[in-house]
């Protein structure tokens, strides 16, 4: 077993991964950006490791330092978490260089995933369902290219064979548009990630997001761990995933497992993974694509699948563990909703807003998981994504599971930065949501976020508290905070509000005037 | 004894009325009923928990430069102390060019407290105008000799009308 864990991302899944190492009784090694001094997954874990400024190009991205701080820091495995290095085949490969141990697929599993055209290839040869389509296209052979268009049948999607993210993507509804796009896309693709290469995909909608989570070990056991649902997104990101699937009926989950299965033994793929489908109304579906890594979602199988760590799975089968051959059977019970809990603002087309937290509450109870990077006097740094936190919860059904959902947003108090919190609640309380009626464009095209409202008696109570606020500072003008040195600029606006917070409370027991 | 806050949410002027008793606090605001709440602070500066007709309101609230930002239920409200607003804005002259004194907000004005000839000092009243109810000293932002007057007491004045004119007295301290 590994002595000593090396994570290397930053935030929640930072955390997530020192949990069960310390479960494990496994030591930990945080790295972290300059600005991310004061995160949590620092303070938590057993050694800390300082590898640059902010910008990820020169700290979380940085390979060569990483890997030097593994080394400094005797650590004999790296978990890379989710982004960041956590699919770069060239960062794998350098942590076998060093005798590292890379919790995660080989590189070379990785770049045979990676490239779409070869993805496709492999699934093909393991008798996956693909999703229609042309896999080499010439993008100078216009009349052949637009034959085997004809034969994938419009609207098609022409995609670009090293895209992601859904860059390079374009959608082609008659004949007539095929060269433009094609054009378009092959000179995108090129830009974006030298390498020119196109391929056609029927346009499969409405359609699902469905995925299945596997764990494959070193001796070619793969065992699948049942489906999720993500079909909530906006811009192409997941803000909304549960498990199981509301269009997903066991012999479906069957078909799907044994898919993924073949996929992951297709390909060689080791260690914990993700292959994402397309599933139409009839419940065909369709490869996606791999995602070699743990994924932002795992919680919710975790949750539907009798607790079972993820994470803990990772490691046992990246030290030569075994897994069960097959279907996972222990599953799934009940029902488990995640909420991407982000720091944007729903009413202002959900611009980023970060910022200083000044008071987190967390949910908590039967059933509510909140796996967050928050605390009370967290400046959340600008220069990553925000993705402040995400609240899972499970119960028996799905109705419950949204009841609970809702119960928890509103036990979430997040003062500070605006949050997608009231997105959430909207969203719980949404009729096509609630029947399940959910696709990937459903969101973007159905869906639209109430005006901000304020009810008399909270216009009311804001007025009272600010004149009690006011009534309190004149009483009280000599509790000003005293200054910090040796802020960096990043802090400074921020901290600027927390010197200069109205000092209402005398004394430990605070302040207090009531009908006791 | 009641305290009394000029506050505005949304553009929306209030007046709100504090009158804290040993047995509570009894809130005015504008005309209404007085209502009772039950407001306490933890150890936390900032956090603040209103118990109203036996419902919580929890609230975080950060001070601004004229007012106070309150976090509440996930929403934002910034409140603004009207008065702190009308201060800063006569305090820096902003909008005014030198030799000339305007109206800061709408409103009645119901005195005008110079005439020609007049020698006003940095920070003397010159002008009163009500609005919501309220009533504002419109100050002289330097020292001068009143030139002309615009307007007559008793009417409405939009914000930026012109009040009088002024000769600026040449000073020592320039800024």
């Amino acid at each position: 077993m590994f002595k000593r864990i090396l994570i290397a991302n930053r935030g929640e899944i930072a955390l997530r991964v020192q949990r069960t190492c310390r479960e494990l009784g496994i030591e930990t090694v945080a790295v972290y950006s300059e600005p991310d001094r004061n995160l949590l997954h620092v303070r938590h874990a057993d050694r800390a490791v300082h590898i640059g400024d902010g910008p990820a190009i020169e700290s979380y991205l940085n390979i060569e330092k990483i890997i030097n701080a593994a080394k400094d820091s005797g650590a004999d495995a790296i978990h890379p978490g989710y982004g960041f290095l956590s699919e770069n085949a060239s960062f794998a490969d350098a942590c076998a260089d060093a005798n590292i141990t890379f919790i995660g697929p080989s590189g070379d599993a990785m770049k045979n995933l990676g490239d779409k055209v070869s993805a496709r290839k492999i699934m093909e040869d393991a008798n996956v369902p693909i999703v229609p389509g042309a896999n080499d296209v010439d993008p100078a052979n216009l009349t052949a290219a637009a034959s085997e268009a004809n034969r994938v049948g419009y609207p098609l999607l022409v995609k670009a064979s090293a895209g992601g993210g859904g860059r390079g993507i374009r959608l082609v509804e008659k004949p007539e548009d095929l060269e433009n796009a094609m054009r378009l896309a092959s000179s995108e693709a090129s830009s974006s990630f030298g390498n020119a290469t196109i391929f056609f995909e029927r346009f499969v909608s409405p359609a699902r997001h469905i995925e299945v989570q596997i764990v494959a070990d070193s001796h070619g056991n793969v065992s699948a761990f049942g489906e999720r649902e993500c079909s909530v997104q906006r811009r192409n990101q997941k803000v909304l995933e549960e498990a199981p699937s509301i269009a997903v009926n066991p012999a479906i989950r069957e078909k799907l497992c044994a898919a993924a299965i073949a996929a992951a033994k297709g390909s060689g793929y080791e260690n914990a993974g993700t292959v994402e489908f397309l599933m139409d109304n009839d419940g065909e579906f369709y490869f996606l694509e791999v995602n070699a890594r743990l994924q932002v979602e795992h919680p919710v199988t975790e949750l539907v699948y009798g607790g079972i760590d993820l994470v803990a799975l990772q490691i046992a089968v990246a030290d030569g563990g075994t897994v069960t051959d097959g279907l996972v059977d222990s599953g799934p019970i009940g029902w488990a909703i995640e909420c991407r809990i982000n720091g944007e603002d729903p009413y202002q087309n959900f611009r980023p807003s970060l910022g200083l937290i000044d008071y987190v509450e967390y949910p908590n109870g039967p059933g509510v998981r909140f796996d967050s990077m928050l605390f009370s006097g967290l400046d959340v740094p600008v220069f990553y994504d925000s993705l402040l936190g995400k609240l899972i919860v499970w119960a028996e059904t799905r109705e419950l599971a949204i009841q609970r959902m809702q119960r928890a947003l509103q036990d979430l108090v997040i003062s500070g930065p605006q949050t997608n919190i009231p997105f959430h609640r909207e969203l719980m309380n949404n009729k096509d949501f609630q029947n399940g009626d959910i696709y990937t464009n459903w969101l973007e095209n159905n869906f639209s976020m109430p005006e901000a409202t304020k009810t008399e008696e909270e216009i009311n109570l804001a007025l009272t508290a600010a004149a009690i606020a006011s009534l309190l500072k004149s009483q009280n003008t000599a509790g000003q905070a005293m200054p910090v040195n040796r802020v960096s600029k990043w802090t400074a606006a921020a901290r600027k509000n927390s010197t200069q917070e109205i000092t209402i409370s005398s004394g430990e027991a605070g302040w207090r005037r009531g009908t006791r | 004894m009641a305290s009394r806050y000029p506050l505005t949410i949304d553009d929306v002027n209030y007046i709100v009325q504090l009158d804290v008793r040993d047995e509570g606090i009894f809130v005015t605001i504008d005309d209404n009923e007085p209502f009772e709440v039950d407001a306490t602070t933890s150890g936390l500066p900032g956090l603040m928990s209103i118990l109203h007709s036996e419902s919580n309101w929890l609230g975080y609230i950060v001070p601004e430069s004229d007012g106070w930002r309150i976090s509440h239920n996930n929403k934002h409200f910034q409140v603004t102390s009207t008065q702190a607003a009308r201060k800063s804005r006569s305090k820096a002259g902003s909008e005014d060019l030198p030799g000339k004194i305007s109206v800061p907000l709408a409103g009645i004005l119901i005195e005008i407290r110079v005439s020609p000839g007049d020698v006003i000092k940095n920070g003397d009243t010159v002008a009163v105008i009500e609005a919501m109810k309220m009533q504002n000293e419109i100050k002289a932002p330097t020292d001068g000799v009143v030139t002309e007057i615009h307007l007559e007491s008793g009417t409405r004045a939009e914000k930026g009308d012109v009040i009088l004119d002024y000769e600026v007295s040449e000073s020592d301290d320039l800024p």
